[in-house]
């Protein structure tokens, strides 16, 4: 019989569990522990997609998770995920999984034509072909999509959850193999922390598909015996977590997946789980990957990596061929042959390319004595179809010999897995001898272990894991191997495939089909850089990151340019490796927790009321209280009107607030605020701006004097984590000094704001025990036995009041604000009418005019500077450049013809010139109609009645303007005074 | 407010309002502290650490800074005694309303606070009496532990219905898994 079938017994599956799955329509049998690939192969399956241009049928080459070409889709509706390795997916009962990339079906696929047209296709050949205008172009990627690819992208919600943990450890070990869990048996003796993280479901390792003797127990004993001791020490042992990303300060991202694709999660509705772990150190455990070799059909359904063949038999019971053809350069394939001739199968030949004359290990001697041994062989082609192999064509003494196999093993050497190394920022050390790249440097505090170290025999891979975790580690007690587990691999790396080979079908890339013949083309069409020569071909790219590939790719370009493979360079190594999906990088930050909602004290008093809401960073505050069928723009321009003509009361209680209380804190004000507020008077306040060190505005407020050494700081709600920022650092670093608390009262103080010409009855009405203050002064208060701190100033250009309470007792004094201000006919006002009115009156806000690019001078500030200094952006603002011509200046735009002024427009002096300038807030003249902006221009200030263009490409809008002075409202300033 | 559904494994809950007290000290440290300790009845608490006090809980803020939480009718008269034990080097100033406190109970709340937050909460050396401030799914928040079975965390009350609530799911999440 040909063809993979599963042995009677052996493995470590579970053949008491038999578990129901779906493939491609088609219900299949297979086993507990059971991987998709194993369960196939186990039920004759060889045929598994279709390659990625050509549609070539391919079957399964590896058993791990640089599989290649055996890429499927699993599960549906919101638990649909393409492109899943069949070797990285266990089965479970109900899983439904599908090739991809084939139509109608994976037996009879029309893509597979592009295979006939292949040498009229070479890489490159869309830059070459499909010539034209953008326009073109968009129909060409329109076709090429529908050809190519991988699988289809999901297109409903994801219907799982997903979480981020963080961990910390002194050390981390990724890999579970014999020196993951040597080094994490060591740092746990030494008494560490220790985290260990293994992308398959077991640990092991390579110890699932080579049992040895460890210690004098039987390797999967002392992996249990590992497991308990790591365990009893306090160590998290993640398993089906990959290490997706090494990043600064020794932070691994680490993905835990606690469901098989498709999978409907347990109780908690968990589907992955990322880890960002922490680590004081790292240990990369992360073993070496088996290259493929280059001959002609290397591709084809029934090629497999040597070790996958044997993890096939020994893990799965599975035997992927009863008649085999061993291709290798090194000692490890003759473990593959010996066991499947111990499992029955025969073996056509082992083809190892190193010299006859070498010295050979026992194990190779091993192979002789029984099997058809031929050095200085290579094979040639791989003869087959989508339903498996047919034979092999193999140069043997020179001579061209005909095989008949349904299996080819295949082992190029070994690639030790070095990306997180490299992400971590190390550097690499090439070996000539065994063709591979190992870590050399390292930048941070992680060390590699075992085989993706280079360590050769599981002797010195387990001495390898132990002694490099822990400095208290000592060699000699270091677990030990009986000495026959202990194969060295003895790797004569040989990259150049045999002559008679046609290399147009010797794949190096097998997932983006990129060939041998394409790699030579692409270097005689000039791509020297290996970064070229992979954009230009695909090398390496796409979900494979070219795990088995880029070595072989790398050699090829190093022999066509007759330079050693270090020297060709190497591509970037970015994480994530292997893919995650969005979902676990997204995780809770999904739907309501997107971002937090920051909601002020009133946020249900609002509510109330239906206002249209206004995100303010993460701040949800009301935009406008529409009435009736009031849109946004008729609410905001009613109670902007109503302010204006009556009175208004909003919530100002966002803002940022600040308690300064010390002898010094007025020399810490003059420190921070630009303008003079150490000499206010007790119970007067002003108006401030606050620059940072580079003398641009960073925020405004108000400064009030509440007792002699005791001072209210107001900023703005969207600058209050700035201003909390920037306060602590010049407490702690600039003045130190200075006897000063600086306490933020953001939430414990919230406001109500009153303004119109009918505020201070308002406030009398609510107040009447309380002289109504002045503007720009306070007093305190008592309403309905709440204390009040009521301050007059004024945002809106009214006459205005800001009253104060501790933040749970403000219900109260809003309610009866509110309802005081409704008797005489004023109403609620939100942003949008804060807004206009502000415009209107010509007052900065963060993020509109303060941009961080905009000096005191060029708002117009220049007078309230205090003349003597001192403050912070004091010596900045000396700059000449600050009083250059060119710079942009504040101004006001006026509509000439009444058209609206678009927002966030530029400003031009005709059309299609260069922006002159920008708008940067844009409203209603609420009395006198017509539109009005805020805005910068070069110049500004001296440009007044100067006409100009406000274009807004984005919103296809222009509006002619002129330019005036920014303030549209009572520019005496006598309507905020009594 | 609770979610007692599951509190063999965490809990939470939003305690009653209590009255925060910040301190800080700027001259005279020693000198102040020893005023502080003698009005408080015990010594202030280390850097990241708390304690108790009489019926006082004194929470390190950040460097010469101290929060005190007492119940609401002892606000005024802790206010005036801390006023009083600074004297000229330092003051204090009432933030009750700045952070809201929140209470998590039961042996999960180590498990609970890594949820999509930065924290070494499961660090053994995060014992009783020590506190921290850190990030929490963008919230800002400080931990005060309370015993090996309770933490308070404080976060400003804008951001506490969120929080909680992004609590609340994960420790349904935990209970689930068990």
């Amino acid at each position: 019989m040909s063809g993979p079938i599963r042995l009677a017994d052996g493995g470590l599956i579970d053949r008491s569990r038999a578990v129901s799955f779906v493939f491609d329509g088609q219900t299949y049998q297979g086993y507990g522990g059971d991987s998709l690939a194993s369960a196939l192969l186990a039920n004759g399956v060889v045929l598994f997609g279709r390659s990625f241009k050509y549609h070539r049928p391919r079957g399964v080459m590896a058993a791990g998770i640089e599989e290649p070409s055996a890429l499927v889709q699993a599960g549906s509706g919101g638990r649909y995920e393409p492109n899943s390795r069949a070797t990285d997916v266990f089965i479970y009962d109900g899983l439904q999984s599908q090739s991809q990339n084939r139509w109608p079906s994976l037996g009879f696929d029309l893509g597979g034509l592009n295979s006939l047209i292949s040498p009229f296709i070479p890489a490159g050949f869309y830059y070459k072909t499909f010539f034209g205008g953008p326009k073109l172009w968009l129909l060409y990627e329109h076709l090429i999509r529908q050809m190519a690819g991988l699988g289809m992208p999901p297109t409903k919600a994801d219907a799982d959850i997903y979480e981020h943990r963080a961990a910390f450890c002194d050390v981390l070990v990724v890999g579970s193999g014999p020196a993951g869990l040597a080094a994490a048996l060591s740092a746990s003796a030494a008494g560490s922390r220790v985290i260990l993280a293994e992308q398959d479901e077991r640990l092991g390792g390579s110890l699932l598909t080579d049992p040895a003797t460890i210690d004098g127990q039987a390797s999967d004993l002392w992996i249990a015996k590992a497991r308990e001791t790591l365990m009893a020490a306090g160590g998290r042992i993640l398993t089906r977590t990959t290490a997706a990303g090494y990043y600064d300060h020794d932070l691994v991202n680490l993905v835990e997946r606690l469901t098989e694709p498709g999978q409907t999660p347990g109780a908690d509705g968990l589907a992955q789980r990322l880890w960002r772990v922490r680590a004081g150190k790292v240990i990369l455990a992360t073993g070496a990957f088996e290259r493929p070799r280059l001959f002609e059909g290397n591709d084809l359904p029934g090629v497999m990596l040597s070790g996958a063949v044997r993890t096939y038999l020994r893990r799965y019971g599975v035997r992927a061929g009863s008649r085999a053809v061993i291709t290798t350069d090194n000692d490890d394939a003759y473990r593959t042959a010996l066991a499947l001739a111990e499992a029955g199968a025969s073996i056509a030949a082992i083809l190892d390319s190193r010299p006859a004359d070498g010295v050979h290990s026992a194990l190779v001697q091993k192979a002789m004595a029984q099997l058809p041994v031929h050095f200085g062989a290579k094979l040639i082609a791989a003869k087959g179809s989508a339903k498996g192999l047919k034979g092999a064509s193999a140069l043997i003494e020179g001579k061209v010999t005909a095989l008949d196999c349904d299996l080819i093993a295949v082992s190029g050497g070994f690639s030790p897995v070095v990306h997180l190394h490299m992400q971590a920022g190390g550097t690499l050390a090439w070996d000539e001898i065994s063709g591979s790249f190992s870590p050399d440097q390292t930048r941070q505090n992680q060390t590699t272990v075992g085989a993706a170290a280079g360590a050769d025999g599981l002797s010195a891979t387990l001495l390898s894991g132990w002694s490099k975790a822990s400095a208290k580690a000592k060699a000699k007690a270091a677990p030990t191997c009986a000495s026959d587990d202990d194969v060295a691999l003895n790797i004569i790396a040989d990259w150049e495939p045999a002559p008679q080979a046609s290399l147009k079908k010797a794949f190096v890339d097998y997932q983006n089909d990129v060939t041998a013949a394409d790699l030579d083309l692409a270097w005689r069409e000039g791509y020297r850089s290996v970064e070229h020569l992979k954009r230009y071909t695909t090398l390496g790219m796409a979900t494979d990151q070219g795990k088995t590939s880029n070595l072989v790719g790398l050699a090829r370009l190093a022999k066509s340019e007759g330079r050693p493979v270090p020297s060709v360079g190497l591509t970037t190594f970015r994480p994530p490796y292997t893919p995650v999906t969005l979902g676990v990088l997204a995780a809770e930050a999904t739907g309501a927790h997107l971002d937090p909602r920051r909601r002020p004290v009133l946020y249900q008093t609002h509510a109330a009321e239906q206002p249209i809401w206004q995100p303010v960073g993460y701040w949800h505050r009301p935009r406008a209280y529409p009435m009736g069928n009031e849109n946004l723009h008729q609410a905001a321009h009613r109670e902007s009107l109503t302010v204006r003509t009556k009175v208004g009361v909003t919530d100002v209680s966002t803002l940022g607030k600040f308690d300064l209380s010390g002898p010094d804190a007025a020399t810490f004000l003059e420190l921070i605020c630009a303008t003079t507020v150490g000499k206010l008077a007790v119970g007067r306040g002003r108006y401030t701006i606050m620059l940072r060190e580079d003398g641009m505005v960073m925020d405004d407020g108000t400064v009030w004097r509440t007792e002699e050494n005791r001072f209210l700081l107001t900023s703005s709600t969207g600058g209050a984590d700035r201003m909390a920022a920037h306060l602590s650092y010049v407490r702690k670093v600039i003045a130190p000094h200075l006897k000063v608390a600086v306490a933020n009262v953001q939430e414990h103080w919230a406001a109500v704001a009153v303004a119109g010409p009918l505020a201070k009855d308002v406030v009398a009405a609510v107040l009447p025990k309380m002289a109504v203050p002045r503007h720009m002064s306070l007093d305190v208060g008592d309403l309905a036995g709440v204390p009040t701190l009521t301050l007059a100033a004024s945002y809106s250009g009214e006459r205005a009041f800001e009253i104060y309470a501790p933040s749970d007792q403000i219900a109260p004094v809003w309610a009866a604000i509110a309802k005081a201000a409704r008797e005489i006919g004023g109403c609620l006002y939100g942003l949008e009418a804060l807004e206009i009115l502000r415009i209107e009156k010509g007052h900065i806000v963060v993020g509109g005019e303060i941009d961080g690019r905009a000096s005191p001078h060029d708002l117009g500030l220049s007078k309230m500077l205090r003349p003597a200094g001192g403050y912070i952006g004091a010596t900045a603002l000396q700059r000449p450049a600050f009083a250059e011509p060119g710079r942009l200046q504040m101004v006001g735009f006026e509509a000439v013809d009444g058209s609206a002024i678009p927002e966030g427009s530029m400003v031009l002096t005709a059309p299609k010139t260069l922006p002159v300038g920008h708008v940067t807030a844009a409203g209603l003249n609420v009395i006198k109609g017509g539109s009005i902006a805020l805005g910068f221009l070069r110049d500004g200030f001296s440009r007044t009645g100067e006409s100009l263009i406000a274009w807004s490409p984005t919103r296809n809008q222009t509006a002619e303007v002129k330019v005036t002075a920014p303030v549209f409202y009572d520019v005496a300033g006598v309507q905020y005074r009594d | 407010m609770t979610n007692a559904a599951h509190p063999d494994l965490v809990s939470l809950q939003t305690p009653e309002p209590s009255r925060l007290l910040r301190f800080e000290i700027w001259s005279g440290h020693k000198a102040a502290q020893a005023r502080l300790a003698k009005a408080l009845g015990g010594p202030l608490p280390g850097i990241c650490k708390s304690a108790d006090l009489g019926a006082a809980r004194l929470i390190w803020v950040e460097q010469n800074t101290w929060l005190v939480r007492t119940s609401p009718a002892d606000g005024d008269e802790t206010l005036a005694t801390l006023t009083k034990a600074l004297g000229k080097d330092g003051s204090a100033t009432d933030m009750s309303g700045a952070l809201r406190r929140l209470r998590i109970n039961g042996p999960g709340w180590r498990t609970l606070l890594t949820i999509g937050g930065v924290f070494d909460a499961e660090s053994p050396t995060f014992a009783p009496g020590c506190m921290a401030g850190t990030i929490v799914a963008h919230s800002p928040v400080r931990y005060d532990v309370i015993s090996e079975d309770c933490v308070d965390a404080y976060t400003p009350p804008s951001y506490s219905p969120d929080l909680f609530g992004f609590w609340c799911e994960a420790a349904e999440r935990l209970a689930k898994a068990r």
